[in-house]
């Protein structure tokens, strides 16, 4: 059996406010220098999905990133949890492509390595929450896709996959392949350590450029129209009763005026 | 953000190329034997080991010309503690920064996602645990169990905050000097409190190894912490955290309601003013071993921000007119007048000390990733303080003692380390 | 050009496989070369890798690989400059910082044996505690002892006591290029190391010549130097003054003083003077520019600069420092000095006497510490045009010449105005001899200021051909192919022997013939 899961490298969302810049010219967010890249947490809990399908069927998990001038150190870390090869999909023109065009490049990787039981993508990626890339992977593909998967499991040839939904979960089954997109629900990447990582260097890691995929990234089909940090006003007021009682009776009608409750 | 590698492209286009970032001071250069004042160079050789080595990658980084980040690259630019001396030695002369654009290649680096996994690990430890040494948070106040002091992280309010730091909270070996600094603080008269398990760490190795995004969460927190526990003092006896509150946390921003102290100043004052009598005589001949944080590095930065005018033709002319740290406003003399006040002890002076004192090896997280470049660095450190017959190497940095303890029982040695706090409660 | 993978093994087997690399940023950190006359401050041609010997056993192996597979190797000592770089696509890069040992230093005989990497600061401080002084060329006393006693130029303004480099050689070790080793001297007859010219061959002539062989003529491994008496404490004690860091006591019978002439003929006439009374520690022509990047910040020479005190008080002065051994010798030298500035009208500056002077100067002229604050602060670009070891005539000709070239580029805004004359040092060889050296300050980023700077230095180098000023110390070399060529017609056909001697030492033109000459 072999998986294929996609992760992505992205700015950390957890970075300091002030360190967060966007040259409005370009449509662009700078990268700021200090703060590594992250792999998309939810593209992590996918790698913990496809890890946890290996530890059960002995599945071997490929570990497939798109972009340009993307950070080995930083993916790497998926063949120090466990991923047993990976795959940068690494030129200039893979850099700020739309999700369709992304997914187009993923699938066409995909096809290139044949074998694909199952697609593994994060639900979204935690920089433009768009949350399309890995439906568009199915689609171009044309495979099943299970979105917002909590726990997945191989059973005779079948996927039993739990399905988050707005009020707990549903239990959906496909046929192997398919695509499935993993919720934060599933659980966080396995613990890397210091051992694991430097053994993650004699995995094999290989480097494919769009003329390795004989294609070209469609173009977009989302237009950028504009970028810019939502200005945010803070104003403080003092909401003053007699009693404390009273002035939490005072405070409940004042955000309800606001229309807060 | 604080470390912009642009920032610092006029400084390192600048650089002559001269070595002098290799030697001490020429003019304070006292032997072939300890000629040296980089530890990484010294023990590399390469001259991209050295203060001038590291701005040229700076800049070839800065202007595209390195097609690919290699091992070695990593190699040459994590390879150093950060120490400064190139910096100081450089000042002394050509006035440029070093060190500055050598955090900020750093930080440029760990932005396009280029970092050890050793490097990692420790960030991760940050993130998750608020320490640097992949302890539990939950154990961080630990050492002070059992020991009658009020805990600010419990509400309780206290003039002076002492701040313990990573090292001292879970090294079991030193946290002793923690405990006994907070007793003597106490004996004293100071109205003293602990932040217990809520204390975080102060952020410099983020900052050093130039994940400076997690040293401003830090280092944010910590001064919102402190402002809002209401203490005019913030007392440290490490080194590493006094320097990075007291030269990087003013480029923040912030308001700090505080004054930041080592634990030195503190004590120094105190003898002076007659509070803590040091009466026992301790017969030794002792040496004193600046760190590099509570020396050179302690002068609060502040980074040159201006235009460059051409005047005299091509005479360039910064203005407004730049500020330069040579480290001679470090903390030299209270550690020295404390170890002078000891009756009986002689002090010897070692050969480089102060702005272009030799680093103990340990600095910017070669000691927990390098440790075989620590230990040579602190090797070094220990012959020579054995050349002017010290049997004893004082210092005032958590990081410098564990280096040196380590160093000394691997070469089987017999050189004895103290902490000054060690020193000051043996001669009460 | 990478090296191959095979050779590659064979040098890493000969140092280590930590002592080589041809990482892309080690190489590029040996690319930056500021110093050197173009734009900017990358080299253009990257060395194949750099290795690092530790001893001559190993440069012999090294440089017997070369020989064999025609590798062009290239030896720097400190690095500072250029030159030190290969010229040829190719060529290793021998950084001999490994090789670092004073291996002696002989009290009696007064003379040490330095490995290449030794610098002037390090032999000083030792030699000192023997009651032994150094000469420290100009450059500063971070640079090599060695390197200038064998390779290149080696003039410093205290050569009015302890001569200069090329004459203070004594035995040497040299690695030729062909991988023999050869032994100068003294040490070539297994007598020691205490003479260069015998008993035992002597060819300084072909090994340095008037100004040395630039790297091009293989690897001096080890060296003995002449040490001179030293008066002073065995160890000089400083203390911090801005900008630096200044003698903490004053030495006995040491004294600084700075005179102003009305010409520079009569500058002359007192050098020559006092070359004559064999009188005086150090003596250098000081620009005023040089004095005052000395002493101030940059703002402030700025504002100084545009009073025109400096320019005023110093137009035509120099330098010259007494250091005697007893009372009556201090006292001596004092009244023969003032009976030459009255008989050449010399007037005493008024700031000789300031204690600023007094605790700078003393500190520069003993430790030649400070060269990096003049030369390289103000504009990162510095270079050096006219210059000889001569006459004290054909010094001041060369500056007359220099200062009338420089006016033009500064007028154009291209060059730094350092007010025209801002020429290096005096007497030198016991006053037998005289040296200057044209300096030039220009930004090697800005590409007006770096092609005037390059025009300049072509113009000043065409200007000592037909004025008959000798070749320029540092162009001829700095610049490298053909300018040996350029000057060779003008002065007996001096490069015709260079390609002789390249050609009978090295056959295979394997040590990197760019700084020096090739045999074709």
């Amino acid at each position: 059996m072999q998986v294929v899961v996609c992760i992505k490298q992205i700015l950390d969302p957890e970075m300091p406010r002030s360190a967060f810049k966007i040259d409005s010219e370009k449509k662009r967010v700078v990268p700021p220098q200090g703060i590594p890249p992250v792999i998309s947490p939810f593209d992590e809990n996918a790698l913990e999905a496809a890890l946890r399908i290996k530890d059960e069927h002995k599945a071997k998990v490929i570990a497939l990133s798109m972009g340009n001038r993307l950070s080995r150190p930083l993916l790497t870390k998926a063949l120090a949890a466990g991923a047993d090869e990976l795959i940068l999909l690494e030129d200039t023109v893979f850099e700020y492509l739309d999700s369709f065009a992304s997914a187009s490049v993923l699938a066409a990787a995909i096809r290139k390595i044949g074998v694909a039981d199952i697609v593994f993508t994060g639900r979204q990626a935690a920089d433009w929450d768009s949350g399309i890339t890995g439906c568009a992977i199915a689609e171009e593909l044309g495979l099943p896709c299970v979105t917002i998967a909590r726990k997945v499991e191989v059973n005779r040839g079948q996927m039993r996959i739990e399905r988050v939904i707005a009020d707990g979960f549903e239990i959906v089954q496909a046929p192997l392949p398919c695509v499935i997109t993993v919720d934060s629900d599933l659980g966080g990447l396995r613990h890397v350590t210091l051992q694991d990582l430097s053994s993650a260097r004699k995995k094999p890691l290989q480097v494919w450029k769009a003329g390795d995929l004989n294609m070209s990234p469609p173009p977009p089909r989302c237009e950028l129209l504009d970028l810019y940090v939502p200005k945010r006003e803070t104003v403080c007021e003092v909401i003053n009763g007699k009693t404390p009682e009273e002035a939490a009776a005072r405070l409940a009608d004042r955000l309800r005026e606001e229309g807060f409750l | 953000m604080i470390l912009e590698l642009k920032d610092y492209v006029g400084d390192m286009k600048r650089c002559a190329r001269c070595s002098l970032c290799k030697w001490p001071p020429l003019a304070q250069m006292k032997s072939w034997r300890f000629s040296n004042n980089c530890p990484s160079i010294a023990r590399y050789n390469f001259h991209s080991y050295s203060g001038g080595g590291r701005m040229a990658l700076g800049l070839a980084l800065a202007e595209g010309r390195l097609d690919e980040i290699t091992d070695e690259l990593l190699n040459i630019v994590y390879r150093c503690t950060a120490c400064g001396a190139c910096d100081s030695s450089c000042k002394y002369n050509a006035e440029l920064e070093v060190l500055w654009p050598i955090y900020s290649t750093r930080a440029h680096l760990v932005g396009m996602g280029y970092l050890l996994p050793e490097h990692s690990m420790i960030i991760e430890s940050l993130r998750k645990e608020d320490n640097t040494m992949m302890q539990p948070k939950a154990d961080r106040g630990k050492w002070a169990e059992g020991l009658d002091v009020k805990d600010l992280s419990k509400g309780e309010k206290a003039e002076v905050v002492y701040h313990a730091g990573c090292l001292y909270c879970y090294d079991p070996e030193l946290s002793a000097i923690a405990r006994d600094t907070v007793t003597l603080l106490k004996e004293a008269g100071v109205d003293v409190g602990i932040r217990g398990s809520q204390e975080t760490c102060c952020g410099s190795i983020a900052f050093q190894l130039g994940f400076q995004g997690e040293f401003i969460k830090f280092a944010e927190s910590n001064i919102d912490d402190w402002n809002a526990a209401g203490v005019t003092e913030v007392i440290t006896s490490c080194a590493c955290g006094f320097g990075i509150m007291k030269s990087v946390y003013p480029l923040l921003g912030k308001e700090m309601k505080f004054k930041v102290l080592h634990i030195t100043q503190y004590l120094d004052e105190l003898i002076k003013q007659g509070k803590l009598k040091l009466s026992r005589s301790l017969s030794m001949r002792v040496t004193y071993h600046d760190p590099c944080n509570l020396g050179r590095k302690s002068e609060t930065y502040v980074p040159w921000k201006g235009e460059e005018k051409k005047v005299l033709g091509q005479f360039i002319l910064r203005e407004p007119e730049k500020i330069v740290h040579r480290g001679w406003n470090g903390i030299y003399e209270p550690p020295r007048n404390i170890i002078r006040s000891v009756p009986g002890i002689h002090l010897v002076e070692m050969e480089r000390i102060m702005e272009y004192s030799w680093c103990c090896g340990a600095g910017s997280g070669v000691k927990q990733t390098m440790n075989d470049l620590a230990l040579w660095t602190a090797s070094e450190r220990i012959e020579e303080a054995k050349s002017v017959g010290s049997e004893a190497i004082i210092t005032a940095c958590p990081w410098c003692e564990r280096n040196f303890k380590d160093a000394i029982t691997e070469a089987g040695d017999n050189l004895m380390v103290y902490d000054i706090v060690e020193l000051v409660r043996q001669a009460l | 050009m990478a090296l191959r993978g095979d050779i590659y093994r064979l040098f890493e087997s000969v140092v280590g496989p930590e002592n080589i690399s041809d990482d892309p940023a080690v190489l590029r950190s040996y690319m930056y070369q500021p110093f050197g006359a173009k734009e900017g401050v990358w080299a253009d041609i990257s060395p194949a890798a750099v290795i690092m010997p530790s001893s001559t056993e190993e440069v012999v192996a090294i440089a017997k690989i070369c020989n064999r597979y025609g590798i062009v190797f290239k030896a720097m000592s400190t690095g500072w400059g250029m030159h030190n770089l290969p010229g040829v696509e190719g060529a290793v890069s021998l950084d001999l910082r490994r090789m670092n040992r004073i291996l002696e230093i002989d009290e009696k005989n007064m003379y040490a044996v330095v490995e290449p990497h030794v610098i002037c600061m390090q032999l000083q401080v030792e030699a000192m505690k023997k009651g032994l002084n150094c000469h420290i060329i100009g450059a500063g006393s971070n640079t090599s002892v060695l390197a200038s006693a064998t390779s290149v130029v080696g003039y410093g303004p205290d050569g009015l006591s302890m001569g200069f480099s090329g004459r203070n050689l004594l035995g040497v070790e040299w690695v030729l290029p062909t991988g023999d080793v050869l032994k100068l001297g003294s040490l070539g007859a297994d007598s020691g190391w205490f003479c260069g010219d015998g008993p035992g061959p002597s060819l300084r002539g072909i090994m340095r010549g008037w100004e040395g062989a630039w790297g091009g003529l293989g690897v001096f491994t080890k060296g003995a130097v002449k040490l001179f008496h030293w008066n002073g404490p065995t160890e000089l004690e400083m203390k911090r003054t801005p900008p630096n860091y200044v003698l903490k006591e004053p030495l006995r019978f040491f004294k600084v003083s700075l005179f102003s002439f009305s010409t520079i003929e009569k500058l002359a006439e007192a050098a020559l003077k006092l070359g004559e009374a064999e009188i005086g520690y150090f003596i250098s022509r000081l620009s005023p520019s040089f004095v005052g990047l000395q002493l101030a910040s940059g703002a402030n020479y700025v504002a100084t600069w545009n009073t025109g005190m400096l320019q005023q008080m110093l137009k035509y002065a120099f330098l010259f420092v007494i250091f005697a051994n007893s009372e009556r010798e201090f006292e001596y030298q004092q009244k023969l000095l003032a009976q030459i500035l009255e008989e050449t009208d010399g007037q005493t500056s008024p700031i000789s006497e300031t204690k600023e002077m007094q605790e700078q100067t003393s500190t520069a002229v003993i430790k030649v510490d400070a060269v990096v604050r003049s030369c390289f602060r103000t504009t990162g670009g510095f270079n050096t045009s006219f210059g000889s070891m001569d006459t004290v005539d054909l010094a001041m000709n060369q500056i007359k010449a220099g200062t009338e070239l420089k006016d033009k580029y500064i007028n154009k805004g291209v060059i730094m105005d350092d007010g025209g004359d801002n020429s290096a040092t005096l007497a030198f060889d016991q006053g037998h001899l005289a040296y200057t050296e044209m300096l030039i300050m220009y930004d090697h980023h800005d590409r007006d200021s770096a092609e005037g700077a390059c025009q300049y230095l072509a113009e000043s180098n065409q200007a000592c051909l037909d004025k008959k000023l000798g070749p320029p110390i540092f162009q001829i070399s700095q610049i490298g192919k053909g300018k040996h060529g350029a000057f060779g017609p003008a002065c007996f056909n001096y490069d015709s022997w260079l390609r002789k001697i390249k050609g009978e030492f090295d056959p295979n033109n394997t040590s990197d013939p760019t700084a020096y000459a090739s045999p074709e």
